[in-house]
């Protein structure tokens, strides 16, 4: 069926079953086997490991870091789940803001605020996502500003919470990915090399800006830690599973959607 | 004191936005795997109501002829349609275009609205509806382009003495336009194809949208009409017929094509005045709808979630000073628990009011392979609608507090910015 809408310009592509009511075709036998013996064991054994994954991405962070700013870095184990081990996480001295780091940083933040403000197109939705990454670090600066000496963190408690947060980050992308895909439940191996590929990604992804954010906060100061984790935080890694996700649907789309598809489609 | 306040409305954010994720991936597992209840098809070639559409108007010239000609072309007997188009004090060639259709075409009415009176939609089809005939009013707004059969697929539903209204699917005719065409087709795909599809299937609170969409006249009469000073008529028809007892229900090959805004600061304001006109409905039905005893059960539940879905957005802006606060407290541990994963996890997932695999879904559904690509900058819209949508509610509240009176605002459309008008409707 071609379905049409409006001029010729505006043609969508050919679609050959009826949209209004189809639905899959699915065996809730073949859903439960794949998580049972796919997702149950790859999280279980995620689980088992996590120390491990944990201190193979602290060892390497800390000799990259080192090579890098020449700073002494160490390897400490704090607790995480009681049944499951600790995390490792690097260490290394950090620094606090000076005053004219801190007054300028608030300057320019300001600055910034009001002329994307005066932009025409400062409502769109990228604009207004780093008006607030401003507005978070301007109160920041502002903290540093007047109650600097009493900032309760150091790069210590950041990386500690940095190694936790990604070790349940990566956990929990695996198993929101997992359920996500499995509306698809035909192309196995597909959905299986994606979600390899997106957990590679998401490590490297995961280190490399471990190794970057802890630089950071060694050579710029701790000004900068509530943006990195609020502004440029795990928001991305579901990003890149949300890419992810867009690829693999629309492979299963194309796969679905020609001519050969009608064998997994129902209709009501 | 101040930290267990914090913390405690942290905690609140995360229950909220579990819960509606676990109700959007109900509606996605609903729409993808079960059996899909299809509206009222075997009932076609029995007698169908006497209907009266109506367009409401204002300075529509651009567009005006492709939605009165495509209900010309529609398969519903025509001795039983009437068309009112409403001509909402328009300053363009608007009634003489129109006056023109009636001349050439008796059945369309052109209903003049000029001089002082109160103006706007709710105001129009008041009007409208005192000289109407048909016992089903069907609405369309005046860039719409109604599909040939829609008129008989939406009027079927109605020889179910039960149904009050019935809504049909909206799809955007300009849908490759730019990345905000392709943004809002995504968020219209998930919206109608699994979400609306997905509560009518589930028999939970499918929602009457304003356009594509018809009630019953009497209804309409017997309650006094369409309340003027509510910016969101639609959300507020929806509630105030299901408080009664009446249904909803919605069909899914219904189908309209509309042009969606193509410019971001036109979605804004659009945005905006959604989330203000139905956090208005919010405040006027939320003792209402809680203590109605015709709607029960999961029905009730979901029914006080979609109440509150435009006031969501408010409550994530407030969670994200809310954690600010708590960072510059030193209680940044409180992140690093399961909670906080679970919290961000689905806060980084929010769509517009659908998640990232309820949108893949209706993608799948609809055969559209390509535009999925963009789903990864919803990520981004996630924070324009906060930002717009907490505005509509503070606009809601102020509302409420000062009972100041709301003015219609009419979105303006990519053909009015060629021609440089503005106009008073939606």
């Amino acid at each position: 069926m071609s379905n049409i809408k409006g001029n010729s310009k505006e043609k969508k592509n050919v679609i050959y079953y009826s949209r209004d009511y189809r639905h899959l075709d699915v065996s809730a036998f073949w859903y439960i086997i794949q998580f049972v013996f796919i997702l149950i064991p790859v999280v279980w054994l995620y689980l088992r490991s996590y120390s491990r994954i944990s201190y193979f991405v602290a060892d390497f962070s800390a000799d990259m870091i080192h090579k890098i700013t020449g700073n002494t870095t160490s390897i400490l184990d704090t607790g995480y789940f009681k049944y499951f081990g600790g995390v490792s996480y690097v260490d290394m001295a950090g620094k606090h803001p000076s005053f004219t780091l801190s007054f300028f940083s608030l300057l320019i933040s300001l600055f910034l605020i009001i002329v994307f403000s005066l932009q025409q197109n400062n409502r769109k939705p990228l604009m207004i996502f780093i008006t607030i990454g401003l507005y978070i670090h301007a109160c920041s600066s502002a903290y540093f500003l007047v109650f600097g000496y009493k900032f309760p963190y150091n790069i210590d408690s950041y990386s500690v919470l940095y190694m936790k947060q990604q070790i349940v980050v990566w956990l929990m992308i695996m198993i929101v990915y997992w359920i996500s895909t499995s509306l698809i439940t035909k192309m196995v191996v597909y959905r299986l090399l994606s979600f390899i590929a997106l957990i590679i990604t998401l490590f490297i992804f995961g280190i490399v800006r471990y190794i970057l954010y802890m630089i950071i906060l060694a050579k710029c100061s701790y000004l900068f830690m509530a943006s990195l984790y609020f502004t440029f935080g795990v928001l991305f890694d579901f990003m890149v599973m949300v890419g992810v996700f867009a690829i693999f649907i629309r492979q299963a789309s194309r796969k679905y959607n020609n001519k050969n598809g009608g064998g997994m489609w129902k209709w009501s | 004191m101040v930290v267990k306040v914090l913390q405690g409305y942290f905690i609140f954010t995360i229950i909220v936005m579990v819960v509606y994720a676990i109700r959007h991936f109900i509606f996605t597992f609903n729409r993808l795997f079960a059996k899909q209840r299809v509206s009222y098809r075997d009932i076609y070639d029995t007698d169908l109501p006497r209907v009266t559409v109506m367009i409401p108007m204002h300075n529509e010239e651009a567009v005006l002829d492709n939605v009165i000609n495509s209900l010309l072309k529609c398969d519903y007997d025509m001795d039983k349609l009437e068309i009112i188009a409403i001509d909402d004090h328009s300053e363009d060639a608007t009634p003489e275009i129109l006056d023109a259709h009636h001349e050439q075409n008796p059945m369309i009415k052109v209903l003049h609205r000029t001089g002082e009176g109160e103006r706007g939609k709710p105001v129009g089809l008041n009007d409208a509806l005192k000289i109407a005939r048909g016992e089903v009013i069907i609405v369309f707004d005046a860039d719409y382009r109604p599909s040939k059969n829609v008129i008989k697929k939406l009027a079927s539903a109605f020889r179910d003495p039960k149904v009050g209204a019935v809504m049909g699917r909206v799809i955007p005719i300009n849908a490759r336009k730019n990345m905000l065409t392709v943004l809002l087709n995504l968020e219209r795909s998930g919206g109608y194809q699994v979400d609306q599809q997905a509560r009518y299937n589930l028999k939970l609170l499918p929602q009457y949208g304003g356009t594509v969409g018809g009630f019953r006249k009497s209804i309409m009469l017997a309650t006094g009409g369409f309340d003027t000073k509510v910016l969101a008529e639609d959300t507020e028809l929806t509630y105030r017929l299901y408080s009664q007892g009446w249904m909803v229900v919605y069909d899914n090959s219904a189908e309209c094509y509309e042009e969606s805004p193509e410019s971001w600061q036109v979605r804004g304001k659009q945005i905006r005045r959604w989330a203000r006109g139905h956090n208005e409905v919010l405040f006027k039905y939320f003792f209402k709808f809680l203590s109605s005893r015709h709607i029960k059960g999961w029905s009730k539940l979901d029914g006080m979630l979609l109440l509150f879905v435009y006031a969501v957005p408010f409550v994530l802006g407030l969670a994200q000073i809310d954690c600010l606060l708590l960072f510059f407290l030193g209680e940044m541990n409180i992140f690093a628990g399961w909670g906080a994963i679970i919290f961000l996890g689905v806060y980084n997932t929010w769509g517009n009011f659908a998640p990232f695999f309820e949108i893949g879904a209706g993608i799948f559904l609809d055969g559209m392979d390509d535009e999925i690509m963009a789903l990864p900058q919803l990520c981004f819209s996630f924070y324009f609608y906060m930002w717009y949508i907490s505005l509509g509610f503070i606009d809601a509240v102020v509302d409420r507090v000062t009972k100041r009176n709301v003015k219609w605002a009419k979105t303006k459309r990519a053909k009015d910015n060629n021609q440089e008008t503005e106009g008073v409707q939606t």
